[in-house]
């Protein structure tokens, strides 16, 4: 598995005294500090790191970067365990573990291989054919035995142990790339007094530089931009740190890893920082990625982009091959051939191009490279790693391979087809990419969206000198752009004049066929899913003509390198297939993340617990303190019930709700929504809103209101009060308070900014708990307070300003229960207060502490309407509200309410339900059909609520029934099709306590 | 409605009495604590009157109008902030503000809406006061942005929270949370200093 160590002194960027022990499947192994996962296994002679998605054939190290394929692997165990990362992008940290994924028992013995052998059945498509039968449910048993053959690793289901946090940031020019062109426009932008951003996904600013020999002009150069960065107030450094999505307005998604390497300790770490952050011009500078050319075995260990492999030896002094072959069409992999000749291989370069670069050829001949030019690589062989390779004179006008070509010995092949610009965070944000004959690729168009600019490589400057300038003038026009320049008489900042033998033109070569003209058997295209030049042209004959199509058919371009070495390729062969040029075949959508980031990071904080705020009532601290079980309401923490010892919930909202009826009962009901109604026009304004009419509501009345939408459909409900002539005080529902606020407001602004009227939102301003039950009055009456709260003195419906027991308050007299009740508001501070008071008062009065469980029970035996029935399909007809609709004015909803379908009579009509057997228990949700029928779809209707009844004695329900009121006195079936029951019961008007109010006006 | 004569009141009890009641530091030297409001109205002018509603505001508290939605105004008493183009929101170090201005506009002219415990200010103050709020505030904190005596309505964890740098301190930040939030806000911000502080990438960054 293993060969000699090909580790070379004297060479690269690492730390040759620091060793740092890992482990790779278990072997122990050292590799220095400033490795890579990837450096360091190569460096200890590994060339088989993992198994493919699919075929579960051998894979090596293809990449030095994002853009790797094959070299997946999981990093360390239980909680930390980290699936899916790409061996090219971990730095390595002593005590590092790293195991092969996708393979069993073993790496090196992988029994699903097997799965290559029926390769020719296993095409793109082929589950989607053969999986999907003889039912509709038969896909469910087949997924469980194919995810098991293909795939990739397992993600752990404990908790992450660790920290992430999310930050805003701000900028006036991020810069996106520390290589040449970055660094260059980042120190210009800088010059100008932009405050920069510069991000840099490496650990090292430098970009492609950092592949370049070690201790040259290119080293120093950079040492002095970063001195010059690192020394600027204006400029900040984000290092380990990805650009990941690119969104709208300048804002941008960043990933910073601040201890991915180095290893975890026991305690939990702040691991990784996401950033929002938002520029005002941005500067990509992103680099160009090498792609690679295909052929018959192009996926075997040991075949790898020549722009890596220089990376290995140069970066991280690692010599990948001894035998090297470099297969190229262009100028760049000559440094390659160059570089490792010079550190000791054997290399031969195959250029398919009929001349050579002349200067780059000669210095390349120089250092004991043997040139073929007019050849190409035409079949890679080996078994677990590449050995040899097939090389042959190579017909430029037809891509073929002229038989019969030369077996050469190899343990390398470095495969440069060109390079592609790096430009996914444009192409995200909408750009449209322009294809460049010359480049062979695409580039930014002439015009790009607003706020960018794109500099460098990624701009198709190849050459160093040409991406500093590019950097240079990209970076002070960007600062120019937010209003900073140069102080007049700045000299220009020093260029970078490299020579890095960019002389002659690319010849476009994708594949390289056989001598007949077609494809080789094992010719990938995008390594990561296994997808091959065969299953492209099987998805163009079966129709998917569209790159979208072919993307999501074969679904090359998808998983965690996003297809970074494969898209073009594939769109070039797919319009050889269609017989168009690339241009006419177009463009997959580009989509975040650029690479892969960790959900926890999206996450940030925000979990468990403090996934989302909580709102809490004043009174939130008494009730905990006095035994109240607390439930989530939507975004509402509120008091559920207060079990005496040994109730459950069952027994404690029975007794509450029995005998709150006996005595006199509290419950906190801060959380309704409150609007403060203001303006002389406010009648007009609530006449408008509501069915009902408002404008002879006397000062010091409540009364309760119904709003529609526009569609007809009710809205929300809840009382007002007139405060004063122009003074108002709405309640609306706790769930439906932040829309009415919002459409409210919306009308003001909007449709009716002739009316003088103000809404202000008060729901936090006042604490409010609802008292009722017959004794009621004498509670009150006990507590010291100003307000006369005898009938004669204050009505139903009646309202109140005064003190209790100190505290201002307002009382109105209005009752959920259906008891002798009124609301108590007082400013929020004094909430708890108010609570202490009358819970005081209480002890003389068998005072009840009531949680809304009992409260949503009694409002079921009263047959209010609630949330449960205002679902937006609902009338006013349907929630037996007709009455209330006045016809004397125009208000919201009124027109459109008339619609034919919304007064049919078999609409769902608000009912009771009540069981036939008093001991069956009616359960919430459970559909309504007719006696002794079968439902069929939805049914005659739903139980929208339920409760057990201490006034009935048994469960009662309220229902949508299908002319539910001509239905009352009848019976129906209550079918839960969970629990698969099915329950007669007796349909009654939804009213079961006190159904002429005569308890509320006592 | 029925209005009778007042009794003293007592003091409004915290939001935040069952997590602090007093200064906490959140980091090295960057500290939290609640600052309680005495009084706080909002002030809302008619589309015809804004400028003669503003104009009574100025005179009644002897302040400058807000000129903007950015830049607060005030005096030692009062703090006036422009959180909309026809209103303001008025916080004071004494109570009875909202009678005071009830007394000086006229129904015609807008509206008085009393909201005195429907906020709770927090002053966070110290170094990294401004990074640890960008852990959540998607707004430009940065003194050149946002200077002392100016302010940004904004949304911290999905909580509307208003941010007020103030003059009196170094680096020093009112926030106004609806009372509601209080707890989960103080909860969300006591979670991030903690979480930013626990390694030294994270202080360097509180630090910066």
């Amino acid at each position: 598995m293993a060969d000699a160590s090909t580790r070379l002194g004297g060479y690269g960027r690492i730390d040759h005294g620091k060793p740092v022990s890992f482990t790779f499947n278990g072997r122990k192994m050292t590799g220095r500090a400033g490795d890579t996962l990837a450096s360091a296994l190569l460096a200890n002679g590994i060339r088989l790191v993992a198994r493919s998605f699919k075929y579960h054939r051998p894979r090596g190290i293809y990449a030095m970067g994002v853009d790797e394929p094959n070299a997946l692997v999981t990093l360390n165990t239980g909680a930390r365990t980290e699936p899916n990362t790409q061996a090219t992008t971990v730095y390595l940290y002593e005590g590092l573990s790293a195991r092969s994924q996708n393979c069993w028992p073993s790496l090196g013995f992988d029994a699903m291989s097997i799965n290559d052998k029926f390769s020719r059945f296993l095409a793109a498509g082929f589950y989607y054919k053969t999986f999907m039968g003889p039912t509709r449910k038969s896909w469910m048993f087949y997924e469980h035995f194919i995810r098991k053959a293909a795939g990739m690793g397992e993600a752990t289901t404990l908790d992450d142990p660790d920290f992430y946090e999310k930050v805003h940031g701000f900028c006036d020019v991020m810069v996106v790339g520390g290589g040449p062109a970055g660094l260059s426009a980042a120190v210009n932008a800088a010059r100008a007094g932009a405050c920069v951003v510069l991000v840099e996904q490496s650990p090292d600013l430098g970009g492609g530089l950092l592949n370049m020999p070690a201790g040259g002009k290119a080293d120093r150069w950079i040492a002095k931009q970063v001195a010059f960065l690192r020394e600027a107030q204006n400029v900040r450094i984000l290092n380990r740190c990805s650009v990941f999505g690119s969104y709208d307005h300048g804002s941008f998604g960043l990933v910073e890893r601040l201890q991915d390497h180095v290893f975890p300790p026991q305690k939990a770490v702040l691991r990784q920082r996401m950033w929002t952050m938002r520029a005002r011009r941005t500067i990509l500078a992103t680099g160009a990625l090498e792609r690679p050319i295909v052929f018959g075995g192009n996926d075997l260990p040991g075949v790898m982009l020549a722009s890596a492999a220089r990376g290995y030896l140069n970066h991280f002094s690692v010599l990948a091959g001894r035998k090297v072959v470099v297969f190229t069409n262009n100028d760049s992999a000559y440094l390659t051939a160059s570089d490792m000749a010079q550190a000791g291989a054997a290399v031969t370069l195959v250029d398919a191009r009929p001349i050579s670069p002349s200067v780059a050829c000669a210095r390349a001949e120089k250092s004991g490279v043997t040139v073929r030019s007019g050849h190409a690589v035409a079949q890679a062989s080996g078994r677990k790693r590449i050995t040899s390779v097939k090389i042959a004179q190579f017909d430029c006008e037809n891509g073929t391979a002229r038989d019969p070509g030369k077996v050469m010995q190899c343990d390398l092949l470095c495969l440069s087809g060109g390079w592609n610009p790096t430009l996914h965070l444009l192409w995200q944000h909408g750009g449209k990419p322009v294809f460049d004959d010359a480049l062979a690729t695409f580039v930014p168009g002439a015009t790009i969206e607003d706020g960018f600019s794109v500099a460098g490589s990624a701009n198709g400057r190849y050459s160093t000198l040409d991406c500093v300038l590019d950097g240079q003038a990209k970076g002070l026009e960007a600062a120019q752009a937010c209003g900073f320049d140069l102080p007049d008489g700045s000299d220009d900042y020093p260029a970078l004049d490299l020579t890095d033998g960019w002389e002659t033109q690319l010849l476009p070569v994708w594949e390289v066929c056989d001598s007949a003209g077609k494809s080789q058997k094992k010719a990938f295209v995008d390594l990561q899913h296994d997808v091959s030049v065969s299953d492209l042209a099987l998805a163009h004959r079966e129709g998917y003509v569209s790159a979208e199509h072919l993307k999501r058919y074969t679904t090359l371009g998808m998983a965690s390198d996003q297809g970074k070495t494969a898209n073009v390729i594939a769109l070039a062969l797919l319009a050889k297939h269609r017989g168009q040029t690339i241009p006419e075949v177009g463009f997959t959508t580009f989509r975040p993340p650029f690479t892969p980031v960790a959900v926890g990071a999206l996450a940030g904080h925000e979990t468990g617990p403090n996934i989302e705020p909580r709102r809490h009532t004043p009174m939130r601290q008494w009730h905990l303190d006095n035994g109240a079980k607390f439930i989530e309401t939507g975004i509402w923490d509120r008091a559920w019930y207060y079990p005496k010892p040994g109730e459950d919930i069952e027994a404690a909202y029975i007794r509450e709700a029995r005998e709150l009826r006996k005595s006199v009962g509290v419950v906190d009901v801060s959380t309704l929504g409150k609007i403060d109604v203001q303006g002389p026009d406010a009648a007009e304004f609530l006449n408008r809103v509501y069915v009902n009419g408002w404008s002879k509501l006397p000062v010091g009345k409540a009364r309760y209101g119904v709003m529609l939408r526009e569609d007809g459909m009710v809205f929300d409900d809840g009382t007002t009060t007139r405060l004063s002539e122009h003074h108002y005080f709405m309640t609306v529902t706790t769930a439906g308070a932040g829309a009415v606020m919002s459409y409210l407001e919306f009308l003001l602004q909007t449709c009716w900014s002739d009316l003088k009227v103000e809404v202000t939102s008060a729901t936090d301003q006042w604490a409010a708990v609802a008292v009722s039950g017959p004794k009621t009055r004498d509670l009150l009456s006990s507590i010291d307070s100003d307000i006369d709260f005898s009938n004669e003195a204050l009505p139903f419906m009646g309202a109140a300003e005064g003190t209790m027991a100190g505290l201002p308050v307002r009382a109105i007299r209005i009752t959920f229960t259906g008891e002798l009740g009124y609301e108590i508001y007082t400013p929020a501070g004094f909430g708890e207060a108010l609570q202490e008071a009358i819970a005081a008062a209480g002890s003389a009065h068998d005072l009840l502490m009531l949680g809304i469980e009992a409260f949503g029970a009694l409002r079921v035996e009263k047959g209010h309407v609630a949330g449960s029935e205002i679902t937006g399909r609902t009338t006013l007809d349907d929630l037996g509200l007709a009455r209330m609709g006045s016809t004397n004015k125009h208000h919201i909803g009124q027109v459109l309410a008339r619609r034919e379908a919304l007064t049919s009579s078999d609409r769902q009509q608000f009912v009771g339900l009540r069981p036939v057997d008093p001991k069956a228990v009616i359960k919430g949700g459970s559909i309504l059909s007719e006696p002794d029928e079968t439902p069929k779809g939805h049914g005659l209707g739903y139980v929208t609520a339920m409760a057990f009844s201490p006034v009935v004695g048994s469960t009662i329900g309220l229902g949508l029934l299908s002319g539910g009121r001509a239905r009352i006195g009848s019976t129906v079936n209550v079918v839960d099709t969970v629990d698969d029951t099915i329950i007669p019961a007796h349909v009654t008007t939804p009213h079961f306590y006190d159904p002429e109010g005569e308890k509320a006006r006592a | 409605m029925t209005r009778r004569e007042k009794k003293p009141v007592p003091d409004p009890r915290s939001a935040l009495a069952s997590v602090t009641t007093g200064a906490i530091e959140l980091a090295a030297g960057l500290t939290c604590k609640e600052s309680p409001i005495a009084d706080l109205v909002m002030v809302s002018a008619w589309r015809d009157a804004a400028a003669k509603v503003f104009d009574l505001v100025g005179k009644t508290f002897n302040i400058d109008v807000p000129e903007d939605c950015k830049a607060e105004s005030g005096s030692d008493q009062v703090t006036a902030f422009r959180v909309a183009p026809r209103r303001l929101m008025i916080v004071s170090g004494t109570p009875e503000l909202l009678s005071t201005l009830r007394g000086a506009i006229a129904e015609e002219e807008g509206a008085v809406s009393q909201q005195g415990r429907s906020r709770v200010r927090l002053r966070l103050s110290g170094p990294g006061a401004a990074a640890l709020l960008s852990r959540g505030a998607p707004v430009d904190l940065d003194e050149s942005v946002l200077p002392a005596g100016s302010f940004a309505q904004t949304c911290i964890h999905h909580m509307g929270v208003l941010i007020h740098r103030v003059a009196a301190e170094k680096e020093a930040f009112d926030i106004y949370v609806l009372r509601s939030f209080a707890l989960s806000f103080w909860q969300w911000l006591s979670e991030s200093a903690h979480i930013a502080t626990q390694t030294p990438q994270g202080a360097a960054a509180l630090a910066e």
